[in-house]
């Protein structure tokens, strides 16, 4: 069952257009997540799904009502949605206990207390109800923050930014615990976030924003090995770019070695091209003939990241396991393994 | 499709006048009424001067300007040897009674300085107990000794300074406790001694808030009227006083407090520079705890002599003379009149802060859901009264109602032949209008800091919980900020009690408060009649000074987990 639908949502503020025709949709327990560089848009989206910012264009579905449409905002309130925010947003007046039954008064007494205390024992804070949120870490309070959304059961739950005030040691593990919790209650979330590792490890779809378009909706793998633009080619993962030719239907003529694979329809042959190279499609192999000179080195425990330039003054990123020392300014063997060809055409050719 | 959504909005390019809603409509209309006495005041530069002011001109208004700088001067060196000194101390070094001083030396700010001289002057004049014991001992006649005089110049210089430091004192403080440690340290690793990275890196660091302070304790010197007419020293506002009611000339008097005004927006403006400059000086968001210089032997003894001297000179010794005067007078002073005195002055201070807190709540949330230049503008234009002297305003706001009163009367006469007399000036409207002016700074500050704390997310938490915007205010705004409300009409409360030139100018005939009778009696050379009143006005005082206390103690940032 679908729960959200984005349709060609466009949102402007005065003359600006911040969200450019904006469309996906979510099945019911699916985790989204918009991600892109601060300023994007993103917040933006999230806020007229919440109800707080009107659309000027497209309309916004929530189970089976339209909630925005252009000329219509129903109030966040009647939405039934959750909501986390970057700076968690606790009521200082209130408890832990009060804070996460904000949402629920209409509960009888002990329905309520019920709820609070099972989603207390879900957040692991059992022993908190009675204490005030100052009195907590950033990392409790953010999973009160959560548990607070998640009191009055909503349809969908959004997540602005939730991590991006933690420790970045802490993020990754507070993004797996949340999943964990959503995925356990079943709920329907969109995610806010410019860190693409939370994404990863949160969402089960993700949508790459960028000057207020949405470029591509897709799993992490899609966007990590099939981008359908050079942004998201560029801002998901690292990897360099390089010249290339198109010779015929499946192989493009490059510095390094003629490529094969899937080259896109309007590539015609002779067509100058741009071809991605991910620090994982270059293989170390000490055996190999080819050899390129190592430029710089950063060491990363489990593997090392080289940076590495060719005999023509191209320069290539690779993985190599950490046991290979290789110090800077040796030659270092490689070969290419291209599994998925990522090819745009040059537009400055 | 792109093409046309952008067409759609670019068509509203263009200069846009502010929407007419309820927001914008009030809080600019509030903004006019406040800027009102100044824009009267300053209007008059315009018209011409007569012969009083050729008068003024030629024989006094030197005396009202070179008295007014050498105030300025002798308190500025007062407050910033008084305030650095104890702020330095009481946040960098470690000595016996550290904690204590560090929210007592708050206190002269309780004392008005008009009552700390009649205190002074009691104890140290002629007839008084000091000169009278000295007498006595030696056998002297009244010419055969010389004794500094209180009631000069320097007297006032000295009164002011005991009862003002303390604004640079707090601010001082608070830049000291604000610095980064480690920029200290880094100061000793580069070879300086503790004293030489306090006048190398501390100090400067710390120019603003510190000048900030002093603009505060200079306006107040600005101010002042109690003092300098008790002491007989021509100012400003002596002058503005004598040409409104000793010659009665509204316009000369206006013309002379537009001069004032020169002076003060002079102070205005250097407290906004060195506020933007703060920014700039901010060295850390990383704190540590801060390691105290301990303070060992005599050094220690001179350090809390130093801190207890401007304590005991500027609250401890005039309070115990406004005791001593209040018991051996209670019985004559303290009278059904004096009730009613006490009524007064409470119902003048609460109508005055309900009235400044409600604008302050409106203003305060006009900011917070439009965020519009006008409205940001209009909030400052009404919070700058707190830098104009009660006197000013009194002539800015007597002028345009004695206008309207003379008017409408005119106006009746003419059409109904009934002589409304006077209906706004000279009426207890009249003089809240004055209050709301001088204190809305007061609690509009207050309000603001309150408002901060909720953070915009918390209203959009609680629409994503299910409550509307009424909900959101009853449940989320009024709990938090019951206590900023509180907070806000005390402050404004206080300061109404202490006001005297504004009261004095615009009471309503027969209509007398704590603080013009205090005024009254020292005026009539009844010195001791005078402490009720004074000693009820600095007990009520103490309460908001306590309140800043607090404040401070809990200021410093990474300190609370």
């Amino acid at each position: 069952m679908k729960i959200l639908h984005v349709d060609n949502v466009s949102i402007a503020y005065d003359q600006n257009e911040v969200v450019t025709q904006a469309s996906f949709e979510l099945d019911k327990g699916e985790i989204g997540c918009l991600l892109g560089p601060s300023g994007c848009g993103k917040t933006t989206l999230l806020r007229a799904i919440a109800g707080f910012e009107p659309i000027t264009h497209g309309s916004i579905k929530l189970v089976d009502t339209t909630v925005s449409n252009v000329g219509f905002t129903m109030p966040p309130e009647k939405r039934n949605i959750g909501m986390v925010f970057q700076d968690f947003a606790l009521f200082p007046h209130l408890t832990i206990a009060e804070n996460i039954g904000f949402g629920i008064r209409h509960l009888s007494k002990k329905d309520k207390s019920e709820r609070i205390k099972q989603l207390l024992e879900l957040i692991n804070l059992q022993d908190y109800g009675a204490r005030y949120p100052h009195e907590l870490s950033g990392g409790q309070q953010q999973r009160i923050a959560l548990a607070r959304g998640l009191a009055p059961k909503p349809d969908l739950l959004l997540l602005d930014e939730p991590f991006s005030s933690m420790d970045a040691e802490l993020r990754e593990e507070l993004a797996r615990e949340v999943r964990s919790i959503l995925k356990h209650e079943n709920i329907t979330a969109v995610l806010v976030t410019h860190d693409q590792n939370e994404a990863f490890a949160m969402a089960d779809s993700i949508g790459v924003i960028n000057q207020g378009k949405l470029l591509q909706w897709g799993s992490g793998y899609e966007l990590y090995h099939e981008p359908e633009s050079i942004f998201v080619a560029d801002f998901i993962g690292s990897g360099v770019f390089i010249d290339g030719e198109v010779m015929d239907d499946n192989v493009i003529k490059t510095s390094l070695a003629p490529l094969e694979g899937i080259v896109p329809k309007m590539c015609k042959p002779g067509c100058k091209v741009k071809v991605l190279v991910r620090p994982d499609d270059i293989i170390h192999d000490d055996c190999s003939p080819r050899k390129a000179k190592i430029v710089s080195r950063v060491f990363r425990g489990a593997n090392n990241l080289f940076t590495l330039e060719m005999e023509d003054g191209t320069q290539l990123l690779s993985l190599v396991h950490s046991h290979h020392n290789h110090e800077v300014g040796e030659e270092l063997g490689i070969t290419m393994e291209f599994e998925h060809l990522v090819v745009f055409p040059d537009k400055d050719a | 499709m792109n093409n046309q959504s952008t067409n759609q909005t670019s068509s509203k390019v263009g200069f846009r006048l502010p929407k007419l809603d309820r927001w914008n409509v009030s809080i600019v209309t509030i903004a006019l009424l406040m800027a009102l006495p100044v824009l009267v005041v300053a209007s008059f530069l315009l018209q011409p001067f007569n012969e009083n002011w050729t008068h003024l001109y030629d024989y006094l208004l030197k005396d009202y300007i070179t008295n007014s700088l050498i105030l300025m001067v002798g308190v500025s060196a007062g407050v910033l040897s008084i305030g650095i000194t104890t702020a330095w101390l009481t946040s960098m070094c470690e000595f016996p009674g550290r904690r204590f001083f560090s929210w007592a030396l708050l206190l002269p700010l309780a004392i008005p300085a008009y009552i700390i001289a009649y205190t002074y002057t009691g104890m140290l004049d002629f007839a008084g107990p000091l000169q009278t014991f000295i007498r006595e001992t030696f056998g002297w006649g009244p010419k055969d000794y010389w004794f500094p005089e209180v009631r000069s110049i320097g007297g006032a210089i000295m009164m002011l300074s005991l009862v003002l430091y303390p604004y640079v004192y707090m601010m001082a403080r608070a830049a000291f406790l604000d610095q980064s440690i480690a920029v200290l340290e880094a100061s000793r690793t580069l070879g300086n001694t503790p004293l030489q990275g306090f006048y190398r890196v501390a100090l400067p660091l710390a120019r603003p808030a510190i000048v900030t302070g002093l603009s505060l304790a200079l306006m107040e010197t600005l101010a002042d009227y109690g003092t300098v007419q008790y002491f007989g020293i021509s100012t400003f506002t002596t002058g503005i006083f004598r040409t409104w009611f000793g010659v009665g000339d509204g316009a000369t008097a206006a013309q002379l407090a537009a001069l004032l005004l020169g002076f003060v927006f002079a102070l205005l403006m250097l407290e906004k520079w060195s506020r933007k400059r703060a920014k700039f000086h901010h060295s850390t968001n990383k704190y540590s705890t801060i390691k105290r210089y301990q303070m060992k032997g005599w050094m220690a003894v001179l350090v809390v002599f130093a801190c207890f001297m401007p304590l005991l000179l500027g609250f401890i010794i005039p309070a115990l003379q406004l005791f001593v005067w209040t018991f051996t007078t209670a019985e004559e002073v303290i009278d059904a009149s004096f009730f009613v005195l006490v009524g007064n002055s409470l119902m003048l201070a609460a109508l005055a802060a309900l009235i400044a807190v409600s604008i302050a709540l409106l203003l305060g949330y006009g900011k917070r859901l439009r965020k519009t230049k006008v409205i940001n503008t209009s909030v400052n234009v009404a919070s700058m009264g707190y830098a104009i002297p009660g006197t000013v305003i009194a002539v800015g706001v007597m002028v345009p109602f004695a206008w309207l009163d003379n008017s409408i009367d005119a106006w009746m006469r003419e059409h109904f032949d009934i002589s409304t007399g006077l209906i706004f000036s000279g009426t207890l409207f009249a003089l809240l209008f004055a209050y709301t002016v001088r204190f809305l700074a007061v609690s509009i500050q207050a309000i603001d800091s309150g408002l901060g704390k909720i953070k915009p997310t918390m209203d959009d938490a609680g629409r994503s919980l299910g409550l509307s915007p009424f909900g959101v205010l009853r449940r989320i705004h009024m709990p938090i900020m019951r206590g900023t409300v509180l907070t806000a009409l005390l402050l404004v409360f206080v300061d109404v009690l202490k006001e005297l030139p504004a009261t004095l100018i615009m009471r309503p005939f027969n209509f007398n408060t704590l603080a013009v009778r205090a005024y009254e009696m020292a005026a009539d050379e009844r010195l001791p009649d005078a402490g009720a009143p004074a000693l009820m006005i600095v007990l009520v005082g103490i309460i908001p000074v306590i309140l800043l206390s607090k404040a401070i103690s809990h200021s410093r940032a990474g300190r609370h987990k």
